[in-house]
C-alpha cells in the first residue's frame, strides 16, 4: 500500500515538472488569452510595472544588437558613458548581440518588458518588429536631425515604415563587387567595368594574367543570381519569380546563360563549388589569389587581419546588363538602425542618446573603429579601407533590399543555392539550371 | 573490475599482447582527437592570417599569447565564474533528488499514467527548445520576476532544472530497471520501508548512472547559453558561457579566428577539468565499491 | 496548440492568431524543402546512428576490458564533446575538408591516392558525408560513456563465473555483455534520437547563413519560419508553422521511443 502511495505523490511531482517543461506552450496560450484583455486596455502601464523595481528604473533601457567586445559596442559603449555624463541619465546597456535581440527582442516587447530603444537591420526592425516602433518624425523636425544625414538612407527608412518615419539609420552599408586594386593593376585593367561586357573584358584581362577572376562563398552566393535577375527585370521581377515559381521566365535563362559562360571560361574559382563562408573570403580573396568577390561593405574589415593594411580595396556596382531594368545606380543600401520602443515614456532621452551615437564624435569613433560608413554626413573623413565605395553608396539611387529578393521564398532558398553553386562550377548547364529551378517552383 | 585491473602493478605481457587490436584501435581514434583539438589550440595561438593559408601549426611568427589576452579580457570572468559554478552545481543535485525518486518509480512499478508520463517526457526532449523558452519568457516577464536579482537567479536555476528533468528522467530509468527486485524483497523482509530502501539500497546502486548524468547535466548547464541569454537580464546574473560565447560571436563578426579559437579554449578549458574531476572522484570510487 | 494557427511572432498574443486547422501541417509535407530536411534528418538518423552506435560500443567495450590508462583514453574520447560546437565545425570545415591544405588532402596524398586527394569534400554531393562524419565523430565519446556506465555495472562475478565454465572473450561479449546492455541500448537509441532531432547548430555551421539543400533539417527550417530567413532578407513567418514541425518532430521521438520499447524488452533482464 506504502509503495502505491509512494508512486502516487512521486507520479504527481512528476506530472508538474512535465507541465513545466513541455506544455509550457499550452499554458502560455491560458496566459495570453487572459492577459490580452488587460494589455489592450492598459498598453502604457504594463510597460510601467515592469520597470518600477528595475534598479535603474530611471535611467534608459538599450538593447543592443553589437556584443561588448566588438568595435562598434566599444565604440557605442563610450557614446553612451560620455551621454550619462553630460546628462546624468543612467543608460542600461544590454549587449544582446545578434542572435539575443533576433530571438530575444520581440518576445520581450510583447511581454512589456521595459526597452527603450534597440537596433538591428532596418528591413528587420521595420518589418518583422514594425509594430512595436515609435513614430519620430516629431523629434527629428524638432532636432532638425536630417541635416547631417543621408538623405537616401532617410527615405529609405521612411519608406519601408510605410511613409513615416519609426527608425534612425547608422553604420550604412552597400553590397557591391569588391576587388584587389594591386591585381587588377597587375593585370593591366585601367577603369572599372560599368556593363556586363566590360566586365567580361575585365575577368578575361585577369584570366591572361594568371589570377582568378572571381572568388564567392556559399553564404553569398545567391547575392549573385539575385543582382543578375534585378538586373534584368528589377526587384519587383525577382520577387514575382522566386515566390510565384516563375523560373520559365526567358530573364532566368539569360541569367544562366550569362553564369554559364562565366564558369565554362573558368572565371570562377576552382574551389567554388566547396567554398564555405568564410573560407572565399579569406584564403582566396584576402590572400590575394582571387580578385573579385561580391559582398558588402563591411567585407574589408572582416578580412582585415588577413588582408593586412596594404591591401588596396577597389569597389564597384554591380554591372549594367543589356537591355535590363535597371542599371549600375541600384543597388542593395542599407543600415543598422535605432528604434524606440512606442511604449517608452522617455523617448525624448532615448532620442538623444541616439543622436548622440549618430552624429559629430562618436559616430566618427564608430566609423573608424568598425571601418564603417559614417552615418553623419558632416563626417567627411571615412575609414581608408573603404574609401572606395564612397562613390558608389553617392551614385545610389534606387533601393533593392537584401540580395535582391531572391531569398524571399524560404522554402525555395536552399534550392536555389544548391543549384546555382552548382552552376558555378560548372556541373549543371544553363538549360539544366532552368530545369531544375522550374521542377523545384511547381 | 577495471579498476582492480588498473591497480596492478606488474604488467602481465602476455595479457597485454591479447589487447594489443584494442590498443590500437583507441590509440588511432585517440590520435586522430588529438590531431583534430591540437590543430584547434594551435590556432589559437596563431594567426588569422595563418590559419586560412594552412599554416596555424608552423608559428612562423611565434606563439600569439595577445589571442589570450584579450578574450580572457572580453568576459567578465570571474564573477561569471562563480555564477556558473553555482547554477550548476545547485541544479545538479535539485535534478538528482528530483529525478532519481522519479526513475525508480517509472521503472518499477505499474501504474495506469506510466506510459503516458514516459512517452510525455521523451516528447518533452523532442519539442525544441526555441519554441518553449520564448512563450514562456513571456509569462515570467509579467509575472515581474525579471527585475529582481534573487528571484531571477531562482528562476533561472528552476528553469535549468526543468529543462533537464525529462532528459535526467529517461535517462535513469533503464539503470533502476535493470536492478534486481531481490534487494528491494529483502529490504522489505527486514523491515525497511520502500522509501528508506530507496534511498539506502537503490540509490546506490545506480550510482554508475548517476554519475553519468550528473557529468552531462554539469556540462549542459554550464555550457547552457541560449536561456541565459534571453533571461539573465543582468551582469550579476550572467554564467560564464553567456559572456565567452558572445565573445566568440563578435570574434567571427570581426574576423578574428584565432582570437575565437582563444576563447573556445578558455570555454572549454574549465568544462574539461571539471569534467577529468568528476570522472575521476565518482566514477573511479564506484565501481569497485559494488558487487551485483 | 499553435501549429493549428497562422501565427507571425512566438508571442503573438492569441487575439492574432488566425485559425487555419491541419492546413500547416499539409503545408509542410507538400513542401520540397521540408521534405528534403525530413529524408536528411532520417539519414543522419539511421547512418549516423548506425556509425555512431557501433563505434562507441566497439570503443566501450575496449576500454572495459581491463586496458591501460583507461582514464586517459575516455577522457581524450569524450573531449570532443565539451569543446564548442562552433569550434569544431569550424575546424572541420577550414582545416580537415579544407581543398587547399586539408588533413584529408594531405593524408590521401601521403598515401598516393591522387583521385582522393583532389575531391572536393564540400561540394554538394559530398557535403551531406562530410557533415555526417564530422557530427558522428563528435557524438561517438558521449554514447561511449552511456555504453561504458552500462558495462560497469554488470557484475565481474558474472564474468568470472563464466571464464570458469570456459567461456571465451567473444561469447562472453555475445552472450552477456549484449543482452545485459538491452536496456542501455534503449537509453543509447532514445538519446540520439533526441539529440539528432535537434540537429541545428552544425548544420547551421556546415551552410552559413543561407540553408542548404543537403544539410538542411527541420529544425533549421522552424527557425527560419519562425524567425525569418539567415540573412537580412524579410520574408513571411508563421510561427505555426514552426509549431508544427516541433509538433512532428516531437511525434517521431515518441514512435521511435514506444518502438525501442516494443523491441527491446528488458523487464525480465535483472541482476
Amino acid at each position: 500500500m506504502k509503495r502505491k502511495l509512494l508512486a502516487l505523490v512521486l507520479g504527481c511531482a512528476l506530472t508538474v515538472t512535465t507541465l513545466v517543461g513541455c506544455g509550457s506552450s499550452t499554458s502560455t496560450t491560458t496566459g495570453d488569452a487572459a492577459e490580452t484583455a488587460e494589455t489592450a486596455a492598459e498598453t502604457t502601464e504594463t510597460g510601467d510595472a515592469a520597470a518600477t523595481t528595475e534598479a535603474s528604473g530611471d535611467g534608459l533601457v538599450y538593447w543592443s544588437m553589437w556584443e561588448a567586445t566588438e568595435p562598434q559596442g566599444m565604440a557605442i559603449q563610450a557614446a553612451i558613458d560620455a551621454f550619462t555624463e553630460e546628462t546624468g541619465i543612467p543608460v542600461d546597456v544590454q549587449f544582446k548581440g545578434r542572435t539575443g535581440i533576433r530571438e530575444g527582442l520581440e518576445p520581450a516587447l510583447a511581454a512589456g518588458t521595459k526597452i527603450d530603444l534597440f537596433d538591428e537591420d532596418i528591413d528587420r526592425v521595420n518589418g518583422m518588429w514594425g509594430d512595436y516602433l515609435m513614430d519620430l518624425e516629431e523629434f527629428v523636425k524638432a532636432s532638425d536631425y536630417e541635416a547631417t544625414a543621408i538623405p537616401g538612407l532617410m527615405s529609405a527608412c521612411r519608406e519601408v515604415a510605410g511613409g513615416t518615419l519609426k527608425s534612425i539609420p547608422y553604420q550604412p552599408n552597400v553590397f557591391a563587387f569588391f576587388y584587389n586594386k594591386d591585381l587588377f593593376e597587375q593585370a593591366g585593367i585601367k577603369a572599372e567595368p560599368k556593363t556586363w561586357d566590360e566586365f567580361l573584358t575585365v575577368c578575361q584581362q585577369l584570366k591572361d594574367a594568371g589570377i582568378t577572376p572571381l572568388t564567392c562563398d556559399d553564404a553569398y552566393a545567391d547575392c549573385m543570381i539575385g543582382y543578375h535577375l534585378g538586373r534584368l527585370v528589377g526587384e519587383e521581377g525577382v520577387t514575382d519569380i522566386v515566390k510565384n515559381g516563375k523560373w520559365d521566365d526567358p530573364a532566368v535563362k539569360k541569367m544562366a546563360d550569362d553564369y554559364a559562360e562565366l564558369a565554362a571560361k573558368g572565371y570562377f574559382s576552382e574551389n567554388i563549388g566547396s567554398n564555405v563562408w568564410p573560407a572565399g573570403q579569406n584564403t582566396e580573396l584576402a590572400l590575394g589569389e582571387a580578385a573579385m568577390y561580391l559582398n558588402g561593405s563591411w567585407l574589408p574589415n572582416e578580412v582585415k587581419d588577413m588582408a593586412g593594411e596594404d591591401f588596396h580595396w577597389g569597389c564597384f556596382s554591380y554591372p549594367a546588363v543589356e537591355g535590363g531594368k535597371t542599371g549600375t545606380e541600384a543597388a542593395n543600401y542599407g543600415a543598422q538602425v535605432f528604434a524606440i520602443n512606442k511604449n517608452s515614456e522617455k523617448g525624448q532621452q532615448a532620442f538623444d542618446l541616439i543622436c548622440k551615437i549618430t552624429k559629430g564624435e562618436f559616430d566618427q569613433q564608430l566609423s573608424a573603429d568598425s571601418v564603417g560608413i559614417p552615418a553623419d554626413t558632416s563626417n567627411t573623413e571615412w575609414p581608408a579601407l573603404i574609401q572606395a565605395v564612397q562613390p558608389v553608396m553617392n551614385e545610389c539611387t534606387t533601393r533593392y533590399s537584401w540580395a535582391v529578393g531572391i531569398e524571399s521564398n524560404n522554402d525555395m532558398t536552399p534550392i536555389i543555392k544548391e543549384n546555382f553553386i552548382k552552376l558555378m562550377a560548372g556541373t549543371l548547364d544553363s538549360q539544366g539550371f532552368v530545369d531544375a529551378m522550374v521542377a523545384a517552383g511547381k | 573490475m577495471a579498476r582492480e585491473k588498473e591497480t596492478k602493478t606488474k604488467i602481465n605481457w602476455k595479457k597485454e599482447a591479447k589487447m594489443a587490436p584494442g590498443y590500437i584501435i583507441l590509440i588511432i581514434w585517440v590520435l586522430f582527437t588529438v590531431c583534430l583539438l591540437g590543430w584547434v589550440i594551435a590556432a589559437s595561438f596563431s594567426t588569422t592570417k595563418e590559419i586560412f593559408a594552412g599554416n596555424a601549426l608552423k608559428f612562423e611568427t611565434g606563439l600569439h599569447i595577445e589571442n589570450y589576452i584579450k578574450a580572457w579580457k572580453g568576459g567578465n570572468v570571474s564573477t561569471f565564474f562563480t555564477n556558473s559554478l553555482v547554477y550548476s552545481l545547485v541544479s545538479c543535485g535539485l535534478l538528482i533528488l528530483i529525478c532519481a525518486p522519479a526513475a525508480y518509480v517509472l521503472s518499477r512499478f505499474r501504474f495506469v499514467a506510466n506510459k503516458v508520463i514516459q512517452s510525455s517526457f521523451v516528447s518533452a526532449m523532442g519539442v525544441p527548445i526555441i519554441m518553449v523558452v520564448l512563450p514562456l519568457f513571456s509569462i515570467v516577464a509579467r509575472m515581474d520576476i525579471l527585475n529582481n536579482v534573487m528571484a531571477n537567479r531562482f528562476l533561472l536555476i528552476f528553469l535549468y532544472v526543468g529543462i533537464n528533468v525529462p532528459y535526467t528522467t529517461i535517462f535513469l530509468l533503464t539503470f533502476f530497471a535493470n536492478i534486481s527486485r531481490t534487494y528491494e524483497e529483502a529490504a522489505a523482509i527486514d523491515g525497511c520501508s520502500p522509501m528508506k530502501t530507496f534511498w539506502i539500497i537503490m540509490l546506490p546502486m545506480a550510482q554508475s548512472g548517476l554519475a553519468t548524468v550528473t557529468i552531462f547535466n554539469f556540462i549542459n548547464v554550464w555550457n547552457e547559453y541560449f536561456l541565459s541569454l534571453i533571461f539573465a537580464n543582468s551582469d550579476q546574473l550572467r554564467p560564464v558561457a553567456v559572456g565567452l560565447y558572445s565573445m566568440i560571436n563578435s570574434m567571427k563578426y570581426t574576423g578574428d579566428w584565432a582570437g575565437m579559437f582563444a576563447a573556445v579554449v578558455i570555454v572549454f578549458l574549465p568544462t574539461f577539468f571539471l569534467y577529468l574531476f568528476l570522472s575521476e572522484k565518482i566514477i573511479g570510487g564506484i565501481t569497485g565499491g559494488i558487487k551485483g | 496548440m499553435m501549429s493549428f494557427f497562422n501565427i507571425t511572432g512566438v508571442t503573438d498574443t492569441m487575439d492574432k492568431w488566425n485559425f487555419v486547422g491541419i492546413s500547416n501541417y499539409a503545408k509542410l509535407f507538400t513542401t520540397n524543402v521540408f521534405v528534403t530536411s525530413m529524408v536528411n534528418l532520417f539519414k543522419i538518423w539511421l547512418y549516423g546512428g548506425i556509425i555512431v552506435m557501433s563505434i562507441s560500443l566497439l570503443l566501450a567495450v575496449i576500454l572495459t576490458s581491463g586496458i591501460r590508462f583507461k582514464r586517459f583514453f575516455r577522457a581524450i574520447i569524450y573531449l570532443p564533446n565539451i569543446v564548442s560546437a562552433v569550434a569544431l565545425a569550424t575546424m572541420w570545415l577550414q582545416y580537415v575538408y579544407s581543398p587547399k591544405f586539408g588533413l584529408l588532402k594531405t593524408f590521401f596524398k601521403a598515401l598516393g591516392l591522387e583521385s582522393l586527394a583532389k575531391v572536393q569534400w564540400l561540394d554538394n554531393e559530398h557535403k551531406f558525408m562530410a557533415l555526417l562524419i564530422a557530427y558522428c565523430f563528435g557524438m561517438v565519446g558521449y554514447h561511449m560513456l552511456i555504453w561504458v556506465s552500462g558495462i560497469e555495472r554488470i557484475s565481474p562475478e558474472l564474468y568470472e563465473a563464466a571464464t570458469i565454465d570456459g567461456a571465451n572473450k567473444q561469447n562472453q561479449f555475445r552472450y552477456m555483455t549484449l543482452p545485459l546492455l538491452k536496456g542501455v541500448l534503449k537509453t543509447n537509441i532514445t538519446m540520439w534520437s533526441v539529440t539528432s532531432v535537434g540537429f541545428f547548430i552544425w548544420s547551421q555551421l556546415f551552410s552559413s547563413v543561407t540553408a542548404d539543400t543537403k544539410t538542411i533539417t527541420p529544425m533549421v527550417y522552424m527557425y527560419m519560419q519562425v524567425f525569418g530567413a539567415g540573412n537580412n532578407a524579410v520574408t513571411e513567418r508563421n510561427a505555426g508553422l514552426g509549431a508544427a514541425v516541433g509538433v512532428v518532430l516531437s511525434v517521431c521521438v515518441v514512435l521511435v521511443f514506444i518502438a525501442c520499447n516494443k523491441f527491446i524488452k528488458d523487464d525480465d533482464l535483472e541482476f
